[in-house]
């Protein structure tokens, strides 16, 4: 369900109005310059990174009217910003990235089994497995692995001990690849 | 470093999950540590702590039964599902679910021919909705624990010991137990303080000597800070 404002700005790509992307930084600039920040390091990079996003979203609304404004520009910002990465080889800079991404990665210790999996049946186990997660064991999950943010930020962020956000991770990822085991 | 599968496809998930992150508020954090904090500030960590268990010798036709008592129930928060279970090994390796009443009172029976004693180790497991409680570095128990040194099935009483210590939530095993003997102890009771070294989730874990039944006539684990 959108808030007025993301009505708003959704109906102003709809309408073909470039205002759309002025409206997007000024609502939600904070939050994909972060989304970027953190998976590139550099607030150049991230910077272009998001013009880049701007592009895509102007692209791609319409056809497409994503539920969740904020949520969709995220979204494409992480890949264009993830993309940009691997291009670059600019994991110097972004510390933040490089160690979640690793330690996500590290729970496909079959690599074959999984490259066997069709990219349906690979979105799917991961959606099943976000599914079958408390809720607060759900948001720490996709802080550190969708947002990349640091361990000390989450617990301070939900009030908990960095210990219970690493136990809460450990376990998440346990079950992650118990998830992909059965496949 | 190479973005692997799994990071691309979480690029890919539906905007809800997103969305929820988004949403999930700083006040209801706070709401979440709030009734966290309330639960240990009654004696909830004691709630399956005292057990009177009933030895029956295999004629008997008694049927035997655990009693439990929840402390401080006058400021109990009742929680929403199972909250707290025994299990014992051997020989029963099944976990008995305690479930209490608003008086705060739990009373289970089981066949008569099992043996409630601590035969070799007893596991308290306290749970909220499921999840285990966190206990932080420096939480203290105060854990008392009377036996009956004189029950049947005790051979040696004066070599009679019990071991505490806590069951830690990654590994599953018992950590850091701590023996306490009995021998010089006439009346079967030991009272001690426990502190938790490490902050992480935990079980609480009671094991006597394999040679011999233990008559436990209860338990007490109260968190004093």
């Amino acid at each position: 369900m959108w808030t007025l404002d993301e009505e708003r700005i959704i109906g102003l790509f709809l309408a073909r109005d470039q205002k759309a992307l002025e409206e997007t930084q000024k609502s939600c600039g904070a939050l994909l310059l972060r989304a970027a920040l953190r998976v590139l390091g550099s607030r150049a990079d991230a910077d272009e990174c998001i013009n880049d996003a701007l592009m895509i979203l102007w692209q791609n609304i319409p056809p497409a009217v994503p539920t969740s404004f904020r949520a969709y520009a995220c979204k494409v910002v992480r890949n264009v910003a993830l993309k940009r990465l691997e291009h670059d080889l600019a994991q110097k800079r972004s510390i933040n990235a490089s160690v979640p991404i690793e330690e996500l990665e590290a729970v496909l210790s079959d690599e074959r089994a999984a490259e066997k999996m069709s990219d349906a049946e690979f979105s799917q186990t991961l959606d099943s497995f976000l599914r079958k997660l408390s809720q607060e064991a759900r948001i720490v999950f996709l802080k550190r692995y969708f947002f990349f943010d640091t361990v000390p930020e989450i617990a301070r962020d939900l009030n908990i001990s960095e210990s219970k956000v690493n136990s809460m991770l450990f376990r998440a990822r346990k079950k992650l690849r118990e998830e992909y085991e059965k496949e | 470093m190479k973005i692997g599968r799994i990071t691309r496809a979480l690029g890919e998930i539906d905007e809800a999950y997103i969305q929820e992150v988004f949403d999930y508020k700083k006040s209801e954090r706070s709401k979440f540590t709030m009734s966290k904090k309330k639960l240990f500030s009654i004696a909830l960590a004691a709630a399956i702590a005292m057990i009177s268990a009933v030895m029956v010798a295999a004629d008997s036709d008694i049927l035997p039964r655990i009693e439990s008592k929840c402390l401080g129930i006058s400021h109990f928060i009742p929680l929403k599902t199972e909250h707290a279970y025994l299990k014992m090994t051997p020989p029963d390796k099944r976990y008995t679910k305690l479930t209490y009443d608003e008086s705060g009172h739990a009373t289970i029976s089981i066949d008569k021919d099992k043996n409630f004693a601590i035969g070799n180790a007893l596991e308290v497991r306290l749970r909220n909705n499921g999840e285990m409680f966190f206990f932080e570095k420096g939480d203290k128990f105060k854990v008392r624990i009377e036996v009956d040194l004189n029950a049947e099935g005790i051979k040696h009483p004066e070599g009679v010991y019990l071991e505490f210590g806590r069951i830690w939530a990654v590994d599953d095993k018992p950590h850091e137990l701590k023996r306490f003997d009995f021998d010089d102890d006439v009346n079967g009771v030991l009272e001690f303080t426990y502190e938790i070294p490490m902050t992480n989730e935990y079980d609480f874990y009671i094991m006597s000597n394999s040679s011999d039944f233990v008559h436990v006539k209860s338990i007490n684990i109260d968190k004093i800070s």
